[in-house]
Order: structure tokens, then sequence, then C-alpha cells
């Protein structure tokens, strides 16, 4: 099963297109790390506040297999 | 409470099938709101000794049995401060009107606009330019006068945390900016109350229950200067329609109701994340060592 990454909120305008649904389909090449694979998308880490990985929390040099279910959150202060 | 007071109770009090065909012995509001007049008692105070007495007060019949007539005594003994009447706090201090807790505390500085209509339960073309704490107090006497409720018309912050939250069993964080949250955080840490934090942008927003000594906001925010530049938040970018607030506030006082009744599943260090839009509820675990 490849990498699946779901975006919250204002980060979604980095990737065009991007479906809320399905997230993004995305293919590593060798042993990366969720900055590596934000960096390939084009996704400010500056931007990124909790990165969830398969559901727990993630520094972002956690090294990806390339199977998991990647979310990334910015910060969301509204009320 | 003298026999007296019990015994007009007794008298007032009168029996009705309820929709599930179960006898149940009831008082209703005018015969309460009697009552307390008569002896010079909140109607609060008449309602607890009807409940004391088995008693169900006719306007919380429907909370049975999901709410047990123990368990409705238990919120009537409960003290909660909401810290925001916008968004989140109007619909927040609504339910928990309705759900009887006895003792509420609004804190809101601000002041009803036109933008506010989107979006804000106490909010309506009467109320702009109105506090929206003192709003909240209309709101809540009008909803459930079983409910005490005290305003402050303030910013919460070191000098007044003490005075509003002191005696509160939980805190709702319903502000609306990072850096007020984490003033927040740190007077119900130093005070030993737990609290419930809930946030949001678009459609998409979380909750987090934070408890005395745990890593709470830091989680969510990392420091303290997280979400200083306001104008690129997603919350400002995105906005706040209706929807999000008021499907967060009701997450944020499932969360109130469990820990004051003990019971259920509390979203301690972790979020629990929801899109509307894509209609997905999502847990999130966060390691307790950061």
């Amino acid at each position: 099963m490849p990498l699946k990454i779901f975006l919250s909120s204002t980060l979604r305008k980095y990737v065009p297109g991007y479906d809320p649904t399905n997230g993004v389909v995305f293919s590593l090449k060798g042993e990366r790390t969720v900055k590596d694979m934000c960096e390939q998308m084009n996704i400010p880490a500056d931007k990124i506040k909790i990165i969830m990985v398969n559901g727990k929390s993630q520094s972002p040099d956690h090294i990806l297999k390339g199977d998991e279910r990647v979310g990334l959150f910015p910060p969301v202060g509204g009320g | 409470m003298n026999e007296n007071v019990r015994e007009l109770i007794r008298s007032k009090s009168r029996e009705v099938v309820d929709p599930a065909e179960r006898k149940v012995s009831v008082l209703e509001e005018e015969q309460a709101q009697g009552i307390a007049g008569e002896c010079g008692l909140k109607i609060k105070d008449v309602y607890n000794e009807a409940m004391e007495m088995g008693i169900y007060p006719y306007r919380y019949l429907r909370n049975m049995e999901t709410i047990s007539l123990e368990e409705q005594i238990e919120l009537s003994k409960s003290r909660v401060a909401v810290v925001g009447a916008g968004g989140l706090g109007g619909n927040v201090i609504v339910l928990l009107a309705r759900l009887g807790i006895g003792h509420l505390a609004v804190v809101d500085y601000d002041i009803f606009d036109e933008t506010n209509l989107n979006r804000q339960a106490l909010s309506h073309v009467n109320s702009l330019g109105k506090s929206k704490s003192g709003e909240a107090v209309e709101l809540v006497r009008s909803v459930n006068p079983g409910v005490h409720v005290i305003s402050y018309q303030e910013k919460l912050d070191f000098s007044n945390a003490f005075e509003v939250l002191a005696d509160s069993d939980v805190v709702v964080d319903a502000l609306d900016n990072i850096p007020d949250r984490f003033v927040l955080e740190r007077a119900c840490r130093d005070l030993r109350i737990p609290f419930v934090h809930g946030a949001l942008a678009g459609f998409e927003g979380q909750i987090m229950t934070i408890f005395p000594g745990d890593p709470g906001l830091r989680h969510l925010y990392g420091n303290e200067r997280s979400g200083s530049d306001k104008s690129k938040s997603p919350e400002s970018v995105l906005g706040v329609p209706a929807p999000t607030p008021s499907l967060i506030a009701t997450l944020q006082v499932m969360e109130v109701l469990k820990i004051l009744l003990k019971r259920g599943k509390v979203f301690r260090n972790m979020m629990l994340h929801v899109d509307m839009e894509t209609g997905e509820m999502n847990e999130f675990v966060f390691d307790n060592h950061l």
C-alpha cells in the first residue's frame, strides 16, 4: 500500500486539486523522513504544527516506511 | 431543607406517563417557581430538593435514562466556567444551561458585531453592540432559571484568573486565539482545574481535554509564541462558518459532562479532529514525552 497523505485546512492549498476525501497518494523513493516528504510536496515546514503517522504524533525527522497514513495540521485557533 | 418545603414539593408535584410509558413524579417550572417564592428559596434549591425526593423537574424529564436523577443532581451541584462567549462559547453556554449545570461563569470582554451573526449562538440583530457576557446571562436565565450564572466582561489574564475560575470544577476554552488559550491553560494548571479545549477553522475543528500536569496545548501548538501572526492563521484565512463551532461546542460539552459525571471516554492526551466536509472524525494520540 502506498503512502497516503491527508492535509488539514490551509495546508491543502499547497497541493493543487487536493481531494480531502482521498488525500494524496505518494510514492517515496528509499528511506525518507516526514520533512523530506513535505519538501518533495512543496509544503513549507514552518506551516505544519502537528504530524500524525498512523494516528500517532511524530517529529519531522520520523522515518517513513512508505505505507503509512500521514496527517499534517497547521495551528488552528479559531472559536 | 425543612419539612414544609418538602410537603409543598410533594403536594405540587404530579404523576405523568413519559413517552416510554413509565409513570414519573414531576415538578413543573411554574410550581417550582411558586414554592421558591413562597419559601424565599432559589428555584435551583427547590429542584435539588425535589430530585433528592425522587421527583423529576419536568424540564429534565427527557434526559431520562441517559442522565439519571443522581447525575442530574450532580450536574446541579457543579460549577463550570466558559471563557469566551462567541462562536464556541455561545453554543457551549446554551447547552450547559439546558443540561442544568448549577453554576456557570461566563467570561468575555467583547461586544457583538455584525460579522458574529454568521455563527455565534447568542448574537442576533438586536444584540449588536451589546456585551457578549451580558447576553449570555440573559439567555441562560431565559432557558433555565435553575442555573446560577455570573458574567465577567473582562479579558482573562493572570490578574483576574483566580477570582473568575477558582471554584470551577471544569473550565471550557472557547477562546478565538492561541496566545489567550495558553494564558487560560496556565491559570487552570495553577488552580488544578481540568479544562476542555476546542478550536476550529473552516469546516474543521479539534478538541482535547487537558488535566493539570498534562502537556496539553504544547501538543497542539508547540510553544506559546505560536499563532501570534493572526492574519495568516487558518481561521482568519478560511473563516468560521456556523456548523463548525456548533459541532465543536457540542463535543466540548460532552467532555464537560463526562468529566463531571466520571463516565465515558475523555479525550485526554489526544486530539479528536473533525472534518465536517468529508464527514471524518479521527482520534490522534500524542506521545507524552515532548
